[in-house]
């Protein structure tokens, strides 16, 4: 049996608007708004919830990872992948007692925006640089495993697209509290993302 | 600055970028020695 192309036509065309509508919205919705850390760290609320894109550069320790700005470098803004890990150097992490998202003008909790990290080459460059720059700071204080030894490290700048979620200072305070090789002392934060020793 | 500061859960990255850090702190040691 043959099938009339203007049949097929009248099969597929109804269905191409909507098609496009589905592929419009997702779009719009996922488009980062780009942005710099000195913003996002002026107002930190402004951004809760929304999917940014940022320059920075990273810095990590055992105790936190943060992105930087050149132009504001007295502060920073926690980093975390979508996976949940952090540079090498972070020997641990915790979450808060909250819940990443926000709220709509009428105050109902909206869910996080959705990100899943992708490993491609640009991550993998990220991680190799990061890692050989915590061998580098760490030969300082280590053995000998290598002479000479390589105590090179490196400021790791790049572009990275990600949700920003607000973390309560407490946490901040928290981290003074905590004497080294021990929990955390006081509240932990009633938002997520507190980075703590063994 | 408010009650919060911020977090950034990363998806991807883009435009990688490294440079040896002695080489920074030689450049704002220059820096700085034109300054003063």
């Amino acid at each position: 049996m043959r099938t009339s192309p203007t049949f097929i036509l009248l099969l597929v065309f109804p269905m191409a608007p909507l098609t496009y509508g589905q592929k419009a919205t997702n779009k719009r919705s996922l488009k980062p708004v780009e942005t710099t850390v000195c913003r996002i760290l002026d107002d930190p609320t402004a951004y809760n919830n929304k999917l940014v894109k940022v320059r920075g550069y990273v810095s990590g320790s055992f105790e936190s990872s943060v992105l930087l700005d050149e132009h504001c470098s007295n502060d920073g803004i926690w980093f975390v992948f979508a996976d949940g890990s952090g540079p090498p150097e972070l020997v641990i992490s915790t979450l808060g007692k909250g819940t990443p998202g926000s709220r709509d003008s009428k105050g109902r909790a909206t869910p996080p925006i959705p990100v899943r990290l992708i490993k491609d080459s640009n991550f993998e460059e990220l991680q190799h640089y990061w890692a050989l720059s915590a061998k580098g700071a760490a030969c300082i204080n280590e053995p000998l495993t290598a002479y000479p030894p390589d105590c090179t490290t490196y400021r790791v700048t790049a572009t990275f697209i990600g949700r920003v979620d607000g973390v309560s200072k407490e946490v901040h305070v928290a981290h003074l509290k905590r004497s080294s090789n021990t929990r955390l002392i006081g509240k932990v934060s009633d938002r997520w993302g507190c980075l703590m020793p063994r | 600055m408010g009650m919060f500061d911020a977090q950034i859960v990363v998806q991807s990255v883009e435009n990688v970028f490294h440079v040896d850090e002695s080489e920074i702190r030689i450049e704002q040691k220059n820096h700085n020695d034109q300054l003063f």
